[in-house]
């Protein structure tokens, strides 16, 4: 097998984001961050550069989901996957203008994940 | 016929006549001179013949040239003048003769020549003889020729005066007997005329006699339609009027009598009047009194009338206006209608309503319909405005009014000035918000004390309008944040059920126990079940009740998934109404669903072959709404009764259907389980 594909999760609900990590673990991919905040996971993906982002779009930083991805698109072009809590239509347009792979309405399972990350990695 | 034209025809007649009898003259005397010419002709031609046979015979006895030469002449004469008349027949068999005579008379002369002759040259005598003979012959001839033609001329000349003298008798008879027929014929006309005249002339005067003894009843005759039988017309007309007039004089002279007796009569009369007079003019004040009580009454009804047609008309703007505050959400065309409606018994062509600010001391004009000024808002200050405010009291400010008060201080004119201006406060709850105001800029007797009631009637309701705008945008802003609040709980207790969930599944990994695993993925379920209503709660739109059909197809899948490789080969079929459910009855609901379809992935296809799941949701007349679920697994084993003998999950859920739903659940086990449940969803009422 070829070397694990790294993903980062970026999700304000700690909790979430650990069972997440797990389940995708579980899967055969590795999880090279886990933040809470649009402005953290800037940070790391100027050094790291991860193969999948999995973005949340409410936050607990001043940037939202969207905005950090706007910031991220500018410099690499590193794949995003939003999750929201929210099916609002103008939160989905403005996310739409980002160019994300897909926009998952939680909860999120990993059998949602699954066909996406076949996809996106074969 | 007039007289006119009779007297026209006859001298058209008359002069017909004359020129009848002057073209038959003329035709028979051209007649008659041809005639005569002809007598004279002949009568001319038969002379020189004879003067032409005369002179033959000199010439015949002398022999000499110039008797030949005179024949010559007169020959030649006479045959110039026969010449001129040849056209005629007669002349031409005359004509032909002379020739003949002359040829004659010049062989004649030859011959004579030519026997001198002979007799010069002693020609032998025989010959002389023979032309001697010959001479006589043509002398015998000559001479019968000329007789001939003297005769037939002598002949010719005497008919020819024989007929002169003929045609002579018949134009001396003619002419007679036209000139008699022209007599005739105009004394017949002048007869005509004259008695035409005459007769109408003598009636009238023999009319004219009998009026003038004094019978005014005759009457001339008319006999025709002419001048005169005008005139007897006429006449007639006059002896009417004359009659008329008469009569009338007479009827005159009647009446003068009899009035002058009258006369005498009425002043008798009169006098006993004036006395009757005296005491009916008593009479009469009195009743006039009445009359005048009378008419005092009828002008005071008829103002009544009209002051009670306004108020009625009144009466109805503000019934238009009291319904448009019931029926206009915005109060831009409620103040609209306000001043269409006020139109009809106040002039509104300069109509606004202030608010007053107490904070900033501004008056602001939610409605301001003005010839002049357009403010939108203005500092309080010193306006009327502001002054009917702080009075709190209706003012009917005329322009010297106005004047007044700014020369008291009260008042400073801003904007332009008004001949009349009334300003009706407008109140919420014994506080003065704000002011309606009309004005006029050109009439100031354009309102009355009395538009202050109506206005003051508006300004109520215009209060309550606002009042109630009021009240209805803090209801809509309650709503709103309600809506809000409501969304966030379900927001939040999704998300900490998913909290809840993922903590559930990351302890269960801990342990390796296959119980305890699976016990874990129930309960996670269970959460899943009743988090998935919290989201599509969320998602709907009333907050209070989801749609059946999708919780049921969500729901069913999501348990699907969650036993992974145990459900890989167990299909999954659907038959499901669009049903609304309370969110009160979808948990409880949900819990059972997910209790049967998790027992059949767990315990319908032990040897994991092949299945089908199939979900009926039905709503049916009664309200009822009617869930089946089918398997056709391996059913419950033999006189297995799940209310005793199942798991506590199992019994659980005839405790839910039966008691908290009050529904009915039924199982049937046969090729499979058919579970039937029944519930009805009008335990709760709808909260939001």
């Amino acid at each position: 097998m070829n070397e694990k594909k790294k993903i980062l999760i970026v999700e304000d609900e700690v909790m979430l984001s650990a069972w997440l990590k797990m389940q995708l673990e579980d899967e055969g991919y590795f999880v090279c961050g886990s933040f809470t905040t649009g402005e953290k996971a800037i940070e790391f993906v100027q050094n790291t550069k991860p193969d999948l982002i999995l973005m949340d779009i409410n936050l607990v930083g001043e940037i939202d989901g969207i905005e950090a991805a706007e910031v991220i698109n500018i410099k690499s072009k590193i794949p995003i996957i939003f999750m929201t809590g929210y099916a609002d239509p103008e939160i989905y347009e403005r996310a739409q203008k980002t160019k994300p792979v897909a926009y998952l309405i939680k909860p999120i399972e990993i059998w949602d994940l699954k066909p996406i990350f076949e996809s996106i990695f074969n | 016929m007039k007289i006119k034209n009779k007297l026209y025809l006859s001298i058209c007649i008359i002069i017909g006549l004359v020129l009848i009898i002057f073209f038959t003259e003329l035709i028979l005397s051209n007649k008659l001179a041809k005639v005569n010419r002809t007598h004279e002709l002949m009568h001319h031609i038969h002379k020189d013949i004879s003067e032409l046979d005369i002179v033959a015979y000199e010439y015949l006895v002398y022999h000499e040239k110039r008797m030949k030469l005179q024949w010559d002449l007169k020959y030649n004469s006479l045959k110039d003048l026969i010449g001129a008349e040849i056209s005629e027949e007669e002349m031409k068999s005359i004509h032909s003769d002379l020739e003949i005579l002359a040829s004659l008379f010049s062989e004649l002369v030859v011959n004579y020549d030519k026997i001198q002759q002979l007799i010069q040259n002693n020609a032998p005598q025989k010959r002389i003889d023979l032309n001697k003979m010959l001479d006589e012959r043509l002398i015998s001839e000559l001479l019968i020729k000329s007789h001939s033609i003297i005769n037939t001329t002598s002949l010719k000349s005497e008919k020819a005066h024989l007929e002169a003298m003929k045609l002579q008798r018949i134009f001396s008879n003619t002419t007679f007997l036209l000139i008699t027929f022209l007599a005739i014929i105009t004394s017949i006309l002048m007869v005509i005329i004259i008695r035409s005249i005459t007769k109408p002339l003598k009636e009238l005067t023999k009319g004219a006699e009998i009026i003038g003894s004094g019978n005014l009843e005759h009457k001339v005759k008319v006999y025709n339609k002419d001048e005169l039988g005008s005139l007897a017309t006429a006449f007639n007309k006059m002896t009417t009027y004359l009659k008329e007039i008469t009569a009338s004089r007479d009827d005159l002279n009647n009446e003068i009598t009899q009035r002058k007796v009258a006369e005498k009569e009425i002043n008798k009369k009169s006098i006993e009047l004036k006395k009757q007079f005296e005491k009916s003019e008593e009479q009469r004040i009195a009743t006039l009194t009445v009359l005048s009580d009378l008419n005092e009454t009828t002008r005071n009804l008829k103002i009544e009338i009209s002051e009670r047609e306004l108020a009625e008309k009144i009466q109805k703007v503000l019934f238009n206006i009291s319904n448009a505050l019931n029926t206009t959400d915005k109060m831009q065309d409620f103040y609209n209608k306000i001043r269409e409606f006020l139109g009809n018994v106040i002039d509104t062509t300069n109509f606004y309503v202030a608010l007053y600010d107490e904070k900033t001391d501004m008056i602001s004009l939610p409605f301001n319909i003005d010839e002049k000024d357009t403010f939108a808002s203005f500092p309080a200050g010193k306006t009327l405005t502001k002054y009917v405010i702080q009075s709190g009291k209706s003012l009917f400010a005329p322009k010297q009014l106005q004047v007044e008060l700014s020369k008291q201080g009260k008042i400073d004119i801003i904007g332009t000035h008004s001949e009349i201006w009334i300003g009706v406060p407008l109140k919420k709850e014994n506080k003065v918000i704000g002011v309606i105001v009309v004005q006029s800029y050109d009439d100031p007797n354009l309102y009355s004390e009395k538009d202050i009631e109506i206005l003051s009637f508006v300004s109520e309701e215009i209060a309550l309008a606002i009042k109630h705008k009021q009240a209805e945008n803090q209801i809509k802003q309650d709503l709103k944040i309600q809506t809000a609040l409501i969304q966030e709980i379900y927001h939040r207790t999704k998300n900490n059920m998913a909290v809840i969930s993922a903590m559930l599944s990351m302890q269960s990994r801990r342990s390796e126990n296959e119980y305890v695993k699976s016990t874990f993925r129930e309960i996670r379920n269970k959460i899943q079940a009743m988090s998935l209503v919290q989201q599509k709660l969320y998602k709907a739109k009333d907050l209070s009740n989801i749609n059946l059909k999708d919780y049921i197809e969500d729901l069913a899948n999501l348990i699907m998934q969650s036993y992974g490789k145990l459900a890989k080969k167990i299909k999954m079929k659907f038959d499901l109404q669009d049903v609304r459910i309370l969110i009160d009855s979808a948990v409880p609901l949900g819990l059972i669903i997910n209790e049967l379809v998790s027992n059949i992935f767990k315990h319908a296809f032990p040897n994991r072959q092949e299945g089908e799941i199939f979900i009926r949701l039905i709503k049916e007349k009664d309200e009822t709404i009617s869930l089946e679920l089918m398997d056709n697994g391996i059913g419950f084993p033999q006189n297995f009764d799940p209310r005793k003998d199942g798991s506590m999950g199992l019994a659980s859920i005839f405790s839910i259907a039966e008691d908290q739903l009050k529904g009915e659940i039924s199982v049937k086990s046969k090729n499979g389980l058919k579970w039937h449940i029944k519930i009805k969803d009008n335990l709760h009422k709808e909260r939001v």
